[in-house]
């Protein structure tokens, strides 16, 4: 049942940790974990809570890049499907998130309608896969 | 000049150092005029340095209250970004059930009959589900306290550079920092900034006191 998945959260502000936390919930989705940056999010996701992360790029401790390499090397959290909501636009950034081996990248501001068919789009894959 | 190059990407120091003697040589009087210059002019930008305490001044005042300005806006619009996502998560589902409402009780109402009522439910439903994604779009709106603070966040690491390079620059030029001049007197002040603004008031209730205790 797709409401089952289980959502991280990461973004050093609280307001736009809010603001996806409320749209997931608009979704459906109503089992959500926040964590303030890579540093505090991966013992969470080591611990196999996650089905699916949503992180920003820019943050204090480790930034969502690196959190994205560090979940891509470990096996536990290897699959766990990643989606980057950033301001980072610049498009060897992106090129630079495409290889590290995220599923998805949107560019802040966001439209509701682009990050719900982002998440689609991945939960959609991963259910094909 | 080619040859120069070459000793140098060889390593070659003998030839090096001999290329540069026939140049110093051969120039010695322009590159001795040119360092004298250059000389004269550091030490006349010392000396007005040293006249100007603005930069003292900067350093010591200006710059870490801008810094604390910067940090109040941050807080500002986080704090109305909150208080925005508070009012949404009490209003969205009310518009909700509304919605809801309209749409059960429009369905137990008899096919040809309350064509009016009816008719009111359907646009209740209708008026009720634009709130509500209106209400997702006023939401995401919010997402300008990230990307505004990110952008001041820049800004203050900044400052705190330009900051660091003036205290030094203070130090070497023996200014004594002290208390700037405001250039800005005559300047309003605009919103109260805590540990920055002196002699403000906190809120609506002080000016009232203030108002009634100058007899107004």
């Amino acid at each position: 049942m797709a409401s089952s998945i289980r959502f991280l959260v990461v973004d050093d502000f609280s307001t736009m940790r809010r603001i996806i936390k409320n749209f997931l919930t608009d979704l459906g989705y109503t089992n959500i974990t926040e964590a303030d940056d890579g540093k505090t999010a991966l013992p969470v996701l080591k611990s196999g809570v996650v089905d699916f992360l949503i992180t920003d790029w820019n943050m204090p401790g480790m930034p969502g890049l690196e959190l994205l390499k560090e979940v891509r090397n470990d096996p536990v959290t290897k699959k766990i499907p990643v989606l980057l909501v950033t301001a980072e636009a610049k498009r060897e950034q992106i090129v630079e998130a495409a290889q590290a081996g995220v599923n998805g990248y949107v560019v802040k501001p966001f439209t509701a309608q682009t990050l719900k068919e982002k998440i689609d789009k991945i939960l959609a894959s991963q259910a094909a896969g | 000049m080619a040859r120069l190059n070459h000793a140098f990407a060889t390593a070659d120091e003998a030839t090096f150092e001999q290329l540069i003697t026939d140049i110093y040589t051969q120039s010695g009087h322009t590159l001795r005029t040119d360092l004298a210059r250059l000389s004269q002019a550091l030490a006349d930008a010392l000396a007005k340095f040293q006249l100007d305490s603005r930069i003292a001044a900067l350093a010591a005042k200006d710059i870490p209250n801008a810094r604390l300005r910067l940090d109040h806006v941050l807080k500002m619009t986080e704090d109305a970004a909150h208080r925005t996502l508070d009012l949404i998560e009490q209003t969205a589902p009310v518009a909700e059930s509304t919605a809801n409402d309209a749409r059960t009780l429009a369905s137990t109402l008899d096919d040809r009959s309350h064509n009016d009522i009816r008719r009111f439910l359907g646009e209740v439903q209708g008026s009720a589900d634009r709130v509500r994604a209106n209400l997702t779009e006023v939401m995401l709106a919010q997402g300008f306290q990230d990307l505004t603070g990110q952008i001041l966040n820049g800004i203050r690491t900044l400052i705190g550079e330009v900051e660091s390079v003036l205290d030094e620059l203070a130090k070497i030029s023996g200014v004594e920092i002290r208390p700037p001049t405001r250039a800005d007197a005559g300047m309003l002040h605009g919103p109260a900034v805590p540990g920055v603004s002196t002699g403000t008031v906190s809120d609506q209730s002080d000016v009232d006191d203030l108002i009634a205790g100058l007899g107004i």
